[in-house]
């Protein structure tokens, strides 16, 4: 098992690298931008600690850790 | 088959396209639901050189599969009323993302009209990109605007006045989309845009350290966002009810004006008494009920609409989303709870802005247990007449008993009516914008009106049967214990007893309490017979200590009132789901005044 998004620091970037994630949250990702192949730069958590904020093809995404976990980045 | 033209506007959330929509219809729009879902759909017509076209603004989506509402609303739209021309709307500043759906919409073959918004602010960050180029490779027209500028829309008026002349006949392939497609095909379309991009777009190398990022140093810095976010939502409150308020008691003098005329002119026409309580009671107290709303909600409306359009929206989203996910909703539902402390109305009506269904859903149906405004007045009068040395702690206890009550049913809720629909949080943070001011004021003015004549006829129904109610039999006393309601309250007053009010004076306040909860007090005045000014005195001869909490309690959960299950009725677009609200609402008051009321008898409480 490769890292996951949600173990990043704020700062990290990384490149995705598998979802393993249902088909159609798999889905709603991708139409995010979030494939893999992409790259992806920590920008923040929120101050609860959750979701947490990713720059992904010029624009910034929230996204919970819960589905984070399931995002294998290298 | 229709004759007129039609575009349709497609395009991402954040990207400018209901400005755009603005700019090219003006104030010709209509705004209506499409059939079945509460999903706005906006119509409109654009002029130009003397030719009519007609405008849809579709919802704002990121792709056509995800089976989202508002994505199975955009491609029915497209594929079965077929527009002359979709105008996909994409904001310059991303059009790696944008383009994905582009080339989602180029797949099924619709004709297309590229339209580069927001290209101020290409320029500002220095972006340069090559129209021509794009419009080669994705062979399609490529137009530039600034929609909030109004730059470049009269080319854009031109190149779709040319394109829908063309008439040229093409076929939509109306595949449907294949749901097992392979993450490798996306990731296909991906290098295919990266390539598209790549030859059109250059970024500079120098990383331009944007203003947004400056500001969400701040706003979204760990200490501070929480003290700020709860500094705008006061702010919005405080403006919303406090500045609202003496536009409040102005309609309402009007009405009481109105109200005493009318009912001089009528004895002066010699009508009977039955016709003048109609007209005065009922008619004109019916429409005043309704109308003393509309300046909160045209506030508020006015302050969320300032949210969204500045990014604060998805900002305070972002920062209570851990909170609400606890309670299984997401964090803008936080912001539609806490409106529903001032009213209910507008808080119902602001969880259209969630993004699922089912977040939407139980957002409404807890709302009403927020102790809103009208319940104060209820509240004081009791804890007057019985908690002189601790009526804080007692209103207080009040205001926390309703969020712990909502707090429970969302976890119901979720546990047992939505289990299967498990939500997901994905929200794009989209970069500070100042705000177009004819784009908000069009925005309030749209949703409030909207408000006004759906919910409207539903309330003032409500108002009329209860008139009816109090009036009948003909001869008796208005809201006597003759009249109908009266022996309905007599009737079940007995329900009442194990919490301690038996009386069918409270029953009558109960129920008169579903037009408003404020009537309550009112009421009460009527049926002891004895004025408002009266009641304080009075109440200690019908309610002991303990029964006036355990009456309290039943008014801050019984059923919503008749403008609040207006709402629900226009925003859920059911009548079982606004049934539900009014049944599970009195069930947990009573149970919550009974349990109250028993429990506190058996610890010696009276």
């Amino acid at each position: 098992m490769g890292k996951t998004l949600n173990v990043l620091n704020i700062g990290d970037s990384a490149e995705i690298s598998a979802i393993n994630l249902e088909a159609r949250a798999k889905k709603r990702l991708m139409a995010m931008g979030i494939v893999p192949g992409t790259m992806v730069i920590v920008e923040g958590f929120a101050p609860l600690g959750d979701p947490m904020q990713i720059r992904v093809k010029q624009y910034n995404l929230v996204i919970r850790r819960s589905e984070a976990e399931k995002i294998l980045v290298k | 088959m229709r004759n007129d033209k039609t575009i349709a506007l497609v395009g991402n959330p954040n990207c400018g396209k209901t400005s755009l929509f603005n700019v090219l219809t003006g104030s010709n729009q209509h705004v209506g639901n499409w059939p079945g879902v509460t999903i706005e759909k906006k119509h409109g017509f654009m002029l130009f050189k003397g030719e009519k076209i007609s405008a849809i603004d579709l919802p704002g989506i990121y792709s056509l599969d995800t089976m989202s509402e508002d994505e199975v609303v955009t491609k029915n739209y497209i594929v079965n009323e077929k527009p002359d021309i979709v105008v996909n709307v994409v904001d310059a500043t991303n059009l790696e993302r944008s383009l994905y759906l582009t080339l989602q919409l180029l797949e099924i073959n619709v004709r297309c009209i590229l339209v580069l918004n927001m290209m101020d602010e290409v320029e500002v960050k220095d972006i340069k990109i090559d129209s021509s180029k794009l419009a080669q490779l994705l062979e399609l027209e490529v137009v530039s605007i600034a929609a909030r500028k109004s730059q470049g829309i009269e080319e854009l008026k031109q190149t779709i006045a040319d394109e829908i002349n063309k008439n040229i006949e093409t076929s939509m392939t109306n595949s449907e989309f294949d749901n097992n497609q392979k993450e490798e095909d996306d990731v296909t379309v991906y290098k295919t845009i990266s390539d598209i991009v790549e030859q059109c777009v250059k970024i500079p190398e120098k990383k331009i350290v944007s203003v947004t990022s400056q500001i969400d140093k701040v706003v979204l810095n760990k200490y501070l966002a929480m003290p700020l976010f709860f500094i705008v939502m006061f702010m919005i409150f405080e403006f919303t009810f406090i500045f609202s308020e003496p536009f409040v008691k102005i309609i309402e003098s009007i009405f009481e004006f109105v109200g005493v005329n009318v009912s001089n002119w009528l004895t002066m026409l010699g009508s009977s008494s039955l016709v003048k309580s109609f007209i005065i009671d009922g008619v004109i107290a019916g429409i005043g009920s309704v109308i003393t709303f509309f300046p909160s909600i045209l506030l508020l409306f006015f302050f969320i609409a300032l949210l969204e359009a500045s990014g604060y929206m998805s900002r305070a989203a972002y920062i209570t989303d851990r909170f609400m996910a606890s309670i299984g909703l997401e964090g803008k539902a936080f912001i539609s709870l806490l409106l529903g402390f001032g009213c209910n109305v507008p808080a119902i009506m602001s969880a259209r802005t969630l993004q699922s269904k089912k977040d939407r859903l139980i957002t409404i149906l807890i709302n009403p247990f927020m102790s809103c405004s009208a319940r104060l007045p209820v509240y004081i009068l009791f804890a007057n007449a019985f908690f002189r040395n601790s009526k804080g702690l007692v209103v207080f206890s009040l205001y926390i008993l309703g969020i712990v009550i909502a707090v429970i049913s969302a976890k119901l809720f979720n546990r047992f009516l939505f289990s299967s629909e498990k939500s997901m949080f994905l929200m794009e943070l989209p970069p500070y914008r100042l705000p177009h001011m004819r784009s908000i004021m069009l925005d309030m003015w749209q949703r409030a009106s909207q408000f006004l004549k759906k919910a409207g006829t539903i309330i003032f129904g409500m108002v009329v049967i209860i008139w009816v109610l109090s009036s009948l039999p003909i001869g008796v006393g208005y809201a006597s214990s003759q009249s109908i309601i009266g022996r309905v309250g007599s009737i079940i007053a007995p329900i009442f007893i194990p919490a301690g009010f038996g009386n069918w004076q409270a029953a009558v306040a109960l129920i008169f309490g579903v037009m408003a909860k404020e009537v309550v007090v009112s009421t009460l005045g009527v049926v002891y017979g004895v004025g408002e000014s009266g009641i304080l005195k009075e109440l200690p001869k019908y309610f002991t200590t303990l029964s006036a909490y355990s009456f309290m309690i039943m008014t801050l959960l019984y059923i919503p009132c008749a403008s609040t299950i207006g709402a629900i009725r226009k925003e859920t677009n059911s009548w079982k789901w606004s049934m539900f609200s009014i049944v599970y609402s009195f069930t947990v008051g009573w149970i919550m005044a009974v349990l109250v009321y028993q429990i506190g008898s058996i610890l010696g409480f009276k």
